[in-house]
C-alpha cells in the first residue's frame, strides 16, 4: 500500500503530523471543557472542534505560520483545507466508514479544485475516470467513548465509499518520507555501478569462519 | 632458432578428433554475423548452403578444418561449437519496441546478439559481484496504474518524484540490468530487452534524447510486463506511458512546463523554451509535447499542431539541442574488476568464452586492445649473409 507521499508528494510525513497534532489538540480541549452537566452533548462538541480547526488554522496561514497549507473559506462555516493545491477533508468517525456527505463533500472539493486551481502542480487526474472513481484524500480523527481522538488515519475515497491507501498516521520512524524539492532542482547525478570482488568476499568469509 | 614443428592449426586437429559439434551454435554465430547459409557457405570454396543447414540442424557433422574455417569466419574459436548453447533469448520472451514492423532476419540477428551478451554476462556474473537486481514488478491495469508504478520505480531508486533524470543507462544498470548497444543493425530496431535473474537491455545506435526514451519504455516494459506477451499494440502503449511518466512525472513536469512558459498566452508553443527544457529533462521534444498532452497540458489541437511542426522543420528521427549520450558502464566496470581480481585481460575473457577478441568487442562495445606482438629478443642470434662477391 502507497504511502500519502508516495502518491501526492505533497503530502509529507511531516504536515501530516502537524495536522494531527492540532486536529487531537483542538479536540482533546474542547472535550475538557465539556460540560455534560449543563446540557452540552456530542453536537456541540462537534461543530466547536469543527469551527475551531477552521479559524485555528486560517489564522495560522493569514500569519504564514504555515506556508504549505491554504484554508479557503466560503462562509465561517465552510473551509477547504488545501495542502499546496491538494483537497483534505478532516472528519471524525470510523476511517472505514465515512458518512455519505463526507464523501460527496470530497469528491465536490476535488472537482472544485480543479476548476479553480488549474494553474497548480499536481492538480492531473485521468480524464476518462467517471465521477464515482475519482478519489479524494480524508482524514478520520476516530475517538473514544469520551470523543477524545485516539488515532489519526489518512486515505483516498471515492464516492461509492471505497477506501484506499490509508495510513494511520504515526511518527513512529518506519522509513523517511519522501523529500519535496523546490522547483529547478537540479537533475538527480547518480553514482556509477559498483562492481566488486568476489575473491574478496570469499576471503572475509573464510576469515570470520576462522 | 628452431621451431616445434607446429601443426598449422592445433586446434582444427583437436576438432577432427572429436566428434562434439553442436549446429544451433553454428547457427547463433551464423546469424549474429548477419550471413545467410549462401554467404557463409560463398566464402569456405562454395561449400552447398544445404550442407551447412545439415550441419546447423545436427544432421552433418562438420571435418576439424572446415569447423575451423567456419570459426575463422564468424570469429569464434573451435571449441564454441564444441558446448551446447544452455540458454538463448527467445523471442517470445523479449520485448521488441515496433516488432509488428521489425523484419524477421532483424530480429533474429539482435536475438543471437542477446544471446551472446547473455552468455558474457553469466560469465562476469560468476566472476565478479554485479549490482544486485532491484526491479519491482507492478501489474498495471490502467493509466492511473501506471504513473503510480513510474512514481514507485522514482521512489525505490530514490530519483524523487519531481527532479530529471541525469541518465537512463545508470539508472538501469544500478537497479542490475546490463545494458548494451548494437552496433551495425539497421535502424528498423529501437530497442529490446529481455527480463530475467539478469536483465537485459540492447540498444540500437540513435540520437541521445529518443535512446533515454527506449531505456525508460524497456524499462517499463520489465517493470510491468514481466511473463507477459509483449508487442501487441496495448503493452506497447503501455511501455510508452510508463517512460514517458518515468522520465516527465507529473508532479515535476506539470509544474515546470506552466512555470516556464512553454505555452503563451495565445497557446502557441514557444520552441526555444522547450528546448531549454529538452537540456534539462534529458527528453526529446517530441516526448514532451506527448506527455504534455497526456497530463492535459495542453489541447489536442496543440498538440496536433506540435507534431507538424517537428516534423516540417527538423523531421521526426532528428531533432535540434541534443545532449551528451551516457554510455554503459557496467560491462567494462566488470571487466577491470575482473583484471584485478583474476589478471585477465578482455583477450583473455574472450579466449576463456571461445570467442574472437574482436567478436567481444562487438558485444560488449568496449574497445579491446589487440594482442601484443612478440619483439625480437636481443639475445636472439643473427647470422649476417656473406655479402656477395662475384
Amino acid at each position: 500500500m502507497a504511502k500519502p507521499w508516495g502518491i501526492d508528494p505533497h503530502l509529507t510525513k511531516e504536515r501530516l503530523l502537524f495536522l494531527k497534532k492540532l486536529v487531537l489538540e483542538i479536540r482533546s480541549d474542547a472535550v475538557d471543557e465539556q460540560q455534560p452537566q449543563k446540557g452540552d452533548g456530542p453536537f456541540g462538541l462537534g461543530s466547536r472542534v469543527y469551527e475551531r480547526t477552521g479559524n485555528q488554522l486560517w489564522e495560522k496561514c493569514r500569519k504564514g505560520e504555515i506556508p504549505w497549507l491554504t484554508v479557503q473559506r466560503e462562509n465561517p462555516l465552510y473551509y477547504v483545507l488545501l495542502i499546496e493545491g491538494t483537497p483534505l477533508r478532516i472528519f471524525r468517525g470510523d476511517h472505514l466508514r465515512p458518512r455519505g456527505r463526507y464523501l460527496r463533500s470530497g469528491l465536490r472539493e476535488l472537482k472544485k479544485h480543479q476548476r479553480d486551481f488549474a494553474e497548480l502542480e499536481n492538480s492531473f487526474l485521468p480524464a476518462e475516470l467517471p465521477d464515482e472513481e475519482k478519489r479524494f484524500w480524508l482524514m478520520a480523527v476516530e475517538t473514544d467513548d469520551d470523543h477524545r481522538g485516539i488515532r489519526v488515519v489518512i486515505e483516498q475515497a471515492n464516492l461509492k465509499g471505497e477506501i484506499f491507501n490509508e495510513w494511520v498516521i504515526d511518527d513512529a520512524a518506519e522509513e523517511p518520507p519522501a523529500p519535496v524539492t523546490p522547483i529547478n532542482k537540479p537533475a538527480r547525478k547518480l553514482p556509477r555501478p559498483h562492481v566488486g570482488s568476489k575473491q574478496t568476499k570469499k576471503r572475509s568469509g573464510d576469515e570470520s569462519k576462522e | 632458432m628452431l621451431v616445434p614443428n607446429k601443426p598449422k592449426n592445433e586446434v582444427a586437429m583437436r576438432a577432427k578428433n572429436s566428434q562434439i559439434f553442436f549446429g544451433e551454435k553454428l547457427r547463433l554465430a551464423r546469424t549474429f554475423r548477419g550471413l545467410t547459409l549462401s554467404q557463409v557457405g560463398k566464402e569456405l570454396n562454395d561449400i552447398y548452403p544445404q550442407f551447412i543447414a545439415f550441419l546447423e540442424s545436427g544432421r552433418k557433422k562438420p571435418s576439424g578444418l572446415l569447423l575451423a574455417a567456419l570459426g575463422e569466419l564468424l570469429g569464434f574459436e573451435v571449441q564454441f561449437f564444441q558446448e551446447p548453447l544452455t540458454e538463448a533469448f527467445q523471442d517470445e520472451e523479449c520485448a521488441f519496441r515496433k516488432r509488428a514492423s521489425t523484419p524477421l532476419w532483424i530480429r533474429q540477428r539482435a536475438l543471437a546478439h542477446g544471446t551472446l551478451l547473455g552468455m558474457l554476462i553469466s560469465y562476469l556474473d560468476s566472476a565478479v559481484s554485479l549490482p544486485e537486481t532491484n526491479l519491482p514488478i507492478i501489474r498495471a491495469e490502467n493509466a492511473e496504474d501506471i504513473e503510480r508504478a513510474a512514481e514507485h520505480c522514482r521512489m525505490q531508486w530514490g530519483l524523487g518524484l519531481d527532479v530529471p533524470i541525469a541518465g537512463m543507462t545508470r539508472v538501469l544498470e544500478l537497479a542490475g540490468v546490463v545494458v548494451a548497444k548494437f552496433r551495425d543493425l539497421p535502424q528498423n530496431l529501437d530497442a529490446f530487452s529481455r527480463p530475467g535473474t539478469r536483465s537485459a537491455v540492447i540498444l540500437n545506435e540513435k540520437s541521445v534524447s529518443r535512446s533515454e526514451m527506449d531505456l525508460a519504455h524497456e524499462c517499463g516494459h520489465l517493470v510491468l510486463h514481466k511473463g507477459k506477451p509483449t508487442g501487441t499494440p496495448e503493452t506497447e502503449r503501455e511501455a510508452d506511458h510508463f517512460g514517458g511518466a518515468f522520465l516527465l512525472p507529473r508532479t515535476g513536469f506539470a509544474r515546470e512546463f506552466r512555470a516556464s512558459g512553454a505555452c503563451d498566452s495565445r497557446g502557441w508553443l514557444r520552441w526555444d523554451v522547450l528546448l531549454r527544457l529538452k537540456q534539462r529533462w534529458r527528453t526529446s521534444v517530441q516526448a514532451m509535447v506527448f506527455r504534455a498532452h497526456e497530463l492535459r497540458l495542453i489541447d489536442s489541437l496543440q498538440y496536433q499542431r506540435a507534431f507538424k511542426y517537428i516534423s516540417a522543420r527538423w523531421g521526426r528521427k532528428h531533432e535540434l539541442g541534443e545532449f551528451d549520450a551516457q554510455n554503459p558502464e557496467l560491462i567494462s566496470l566488470a571487466f577491470e574488476q575482473v583484471r584485478k581480481d583474476y589478471n585477465m585481460l578482455p583477450a583473455d575473457l574472450a579466449h576463456a568464452l571461445h570467442w574472437y577478441p574482436r567478436t567481444l568487442q562487438e558485444i560488449a562495445a568496449v574497445p579491446i586492445p589487440s594482442p601484443v606482438t612478440p619483439q625480437i629478443q636481443p639475445s636472439a642470434q643473427i647470422i649476417e649473409f656473406a655479402p656477395k662477391t662475384r
